[in-house]
């Protein structure tokens, strides 16, 4: 087993202990699942805030109240899942991700800091984006 | 007639025949460290594991003729999204866990990085493209370890309440 393979493996069992963890425990009410520090410390949310309570709802099958708590988390799913596979397969997938052009990882920057911004404007309609 | 990338300067430059390519190494434009690529190579390689430009000392060899000059070659558009780019990881996924999935919002920093990596693999940077991606790497395991460490913390608090 080389040291890649070890990382692998353990970042799958991890995710998958934090995705029955999350699938069982709503984060809402139980204290297991910490705040964002981020926003606890500035009173702002960051763009990770309410992915757990995404998560949560997704794993149950509730994907409007996902996209509620944190829908550029939800939307970027794929991508991360996507990015997860070509560790595993990297001769197929990993070349198909070498071709992402460079505007689209300027887009991901623009779009996760957009998002970050946005969801403190207290107002319709980005309040929607905040958790 | 095949036809050789390689790396000066931190662009891409080329294509040139490999007669030239072999001049290059003379004149110590292309060294053995210098990143090159033709077609059929998985990646970007130095110049010294590719055969036959750095094993013997030069010989004295004619100089290319003016036909066999790059630029009377015909002329191949060096297009970058035609030309391979190296295999630098650039590690975005990790940035965007750590920043969307993690605690803190520093994985924007190693996205920032991740996005310099890709532009810098466009204009052929290999090194530059090596150096970031370390630094989007080191950014994204910074992040993610942090926010392990404080929810750890967390943890730990909570328990020693309840205790």
């Amino acid at each position: 087993m080389t040291r890649s393979t070890l990382t692998i493996a353990a970042v799958g069992v991890v995710a998958l202990a934090g995705a029955a963890l999350l699938s069982l425990v709503d984060p809402a009410s139980s204290r297991l699942f910490p705040r964002c520090l981020f926003l606890q410390a500035t009173g702002l949310f960051c763009p990770g805030c309410g992915v757990q309570r995404a998560m949560h709802a997704l794993l149950n099958g509730r994907v409007v109240e996902a996209l509620s708590y944190n829908s550029l988390a939800v939307a970027s799913l794929p991508v991360v899942l996507l990015g997860a596979s070509a560790r595993l397969a990297p001769a197929r997938v990993g070349q198909a991700i070498s071709r992402v052009p460079a505007a689209a990882y300027w887009a991901v920057l623009a779009a996760v800091v957009t998002f970050w911004v946005l969801r403190n404007v207290p107002a319709w309609p980005f309040a929607a984006l905040a958790p | 007639m095949q036809l050789w990338y390689y790396e000066h300067d931190g662009e891409q430059q080329g294509p040139v025949p490999r007669d030239e390519l072999r001049r290059l190494t003379r004149e110590g434009v292309v060294g053995p460290r210098t990143y090159v690529w033709t077609e059929g190579m998985e990646s970007w390689q130095h110049a010294a594991s590719v055969g036959g430009l750095f094993e013997q000392p030069p010989a004295h060899e004619t100089p290319p003729a003016p036909w066999d000059k790059p630029g009377a070659e015909a002329p191949r558009a060096p297009e970058s999204s035609a030309a391979p780019r190296a295999d630098v990881p650039t590690h975005l996924v990790k940035a965007i866990l750590a920043t969307l999935f993690c605690c803190l919002p520093l994985g924007v920093v190693a996205i920032v990085y991740a996005a310099q990596v890709r532009s810098r693999l466009d204009v052929g940077d290999v090194e530059g493209a090596s150096r970031l991606s370390k630094s989007a790497d080191r950014w994204g395991n910074v992040a993610i370890g942090v926010g392990f460490a404080a929810i750890f913390l967390y943890l730990i608090v909570i328990v020693g309440l309840s205790l």
